[in-house]
């Protein structure tokens, strides 16, 4: 019978999670990337159809919903100096935080405990419906932090596909398959410190106590290369119809 | 008789000159025309061939233009059958039988996109030891609804498992699938599964 192979597919090339939440049940998803990164999900985030019968999750910042894995088991996304890619499809709403978490492996230095900051970030801040990717790198100081956003994430209710590809001290983000508009720090992206203390979150702070995130996700990637225009371009094409868009 | 008749002769010979240079003059206008009349008509000729030959360019480029419509159509179905084609792909999990007569999901897949084919799930049992007990089972579903596990198969192993590793073969499967694993006797010990699945 023809059929194809996960890790032949050239998009699955230097993937370092995938998250593709195919058990629709359940307190844990696996990921089906080499790494078998095993998330467990925290105050039952609700499985959720989507348009076509595969599942994603939802998460109601109220319930203080969120996954994580640990951070031993998560290295292969300790991204520092090499070039990466996220890709993650959601749906923002709003419920009281101005800032959501939607997925990180990082540690940030903030008042009152001002913790090094490590690793990297991925955030929705309300007030101006952007989403930004933070690098935290404590031994940069006065260079805490270097960041890059994109504007337009409303809540419309629909679910987009958001991407991003760093090389080098570039960032490029994507909505839908197509670059947008980046505003990257003037520094450039400077490497994230390495982070050998805090788990993967995926919808709440890395110190899983606020910055829920209240909305949609599903399929949660990260690439351990830059993907490029295209590679962006076909995920969209092929999952599109997922959900209807 | 006055004022007619014979006059005084004039020098017409520079007249004559002049007359003679303005001969040569239109002689040699008249063969430029002539020249310039023949390449008018060359150009007449080479512009009656280039229309030509743009129309005959035209109906090829209508010609091309089908033929891209067809293979845009052949594309088009070949990306329908290419995105069709299953993709064999796995997952890892590790389970520890913490709580004695609890069952945990080795694998599951509790609503299906659609028909797909879970190929099989391997069981990495070496912690196993003498005392211990574990129940594993398969269920699938045979309608679409709310999750309803039905039990198809189940295989109790005690004690030191040689060789180490089961598998579980798994069959086509349509609206929901579960592979489980239940400590019955003996002492909590940590399983690897890994599904191999077709979507």
């Amino acid at each position: 019978m023809a059929r194809t192979f996960y890790d032949n597919l050239a998009i699955n090339q230097d993937i370092e999670l995938d998250l593709s939440m195919l058990e629709a049940t359940g307190a844990i998803t696996h990921d089906e990337s080499k790494n078998h990164i095993i998330a467990t999900l925290h105050n039952t985030p609700i499985w959720q159809a989507l348009a076509a019968g595969r599942y994603g999750l939802r998460f109601h910042e109220a319930n203080s919903e969120y996954l994580d894995a640990p951070v031993a088991d998560t290295t292969a996304l300790n991204f520092t100096s090499t070039d990466y890619s996220l890709a993650v499809w959601l749906s923002a709403g709003h419920y009281d935080d101005d800032d959501m978490i939607i997925m990180g492996r990082y540690s940030v230095d903030a008042a009152p405990a001002h913790i090094p900051g490590s690793g990297w970030e991925l955030y929705y801040y309300d007030p101006n419906n952007t989403i930004t990717l933070r690098h935290s790198h404590n031994s940069l100081a006065p260079n805490l932090t270097s960041s890059s956003f994109s504007r337009g994430w409303t809540y419309d209710g629909d679910m987009h596909l958001f991407g991003a590809t760093r090389i080098g001290g570039a960032m490029q983000h994507y909505r839908d398959g197509y670059p947008i508009a980046t505003t990257v720090e003037a520094s450039g992206m400077l490497d994230p410190d390495t982070n050998v203390t805090y788990d993967l979150v995926i919808g709440c702070r890395f110190t899983k106590d606020t910055h829920y995130w209240h909305g949609r996700l599903h399929r949660p990637r990260a690439w351990s290369r830059g993907l490029s225009d295209d590679d962006h371009r076909f995920i969209w094409e092929m999952e599109r119809d997922w959900f209807g868009v | 008789m006055g004022g007619e008749g014979i006059h005084n002769p004039a020098d017409l010979a520079p007249v004559l000159d002049e007359l003679d240079d303005i001969d040569a003059a239109i002689e040699v206008n008249r063969l430029l025309l002539l020249i310039i009349q023949a390449g008018v008509d060359e150009i007449a000729v080479d512009t009656a061939a280039i229309i030509a030959a743009l129309i005959v360019i035209d109906n090829e480029i209508e010609i091309i233009d089908g033929i891209v419509d067809a293979i845009l159509v052949h594309t088009t179905l070949i990306e329908a059958v290419t995105s069709a084609l299953p993709t064999l792909t796995e997952t890892g999990t590790t389970i520890t039988t913490t709580v004695i007569n609890t069952e945990y999901n080795i694998y599951v897949n509790a609503v299906p996109l659609g028909v797909f084919n879970p190929i099989c799930v391997k069981i990495d049992c070496r912690e196993q030891e003498a005392g211990d007990t574990i129940v594993i089972r398969q269920y699938s579903q045979g309608v679409a609804g709310v999750p309803d596990p039905v039990l198809e198969d189940e295989l109790e192993l005690a004690g030191v498992i040689s060789p180490p590793k089961i598998i579980v073969d798994l069959d086509p499967n349509r609206f929901g699938i579960w592979v489980t694993i239940e400590r019955t006797g003996g002492v909590a010990r940590t399983y690897i599964g890994e599904p191999f699945y077709e979507i």
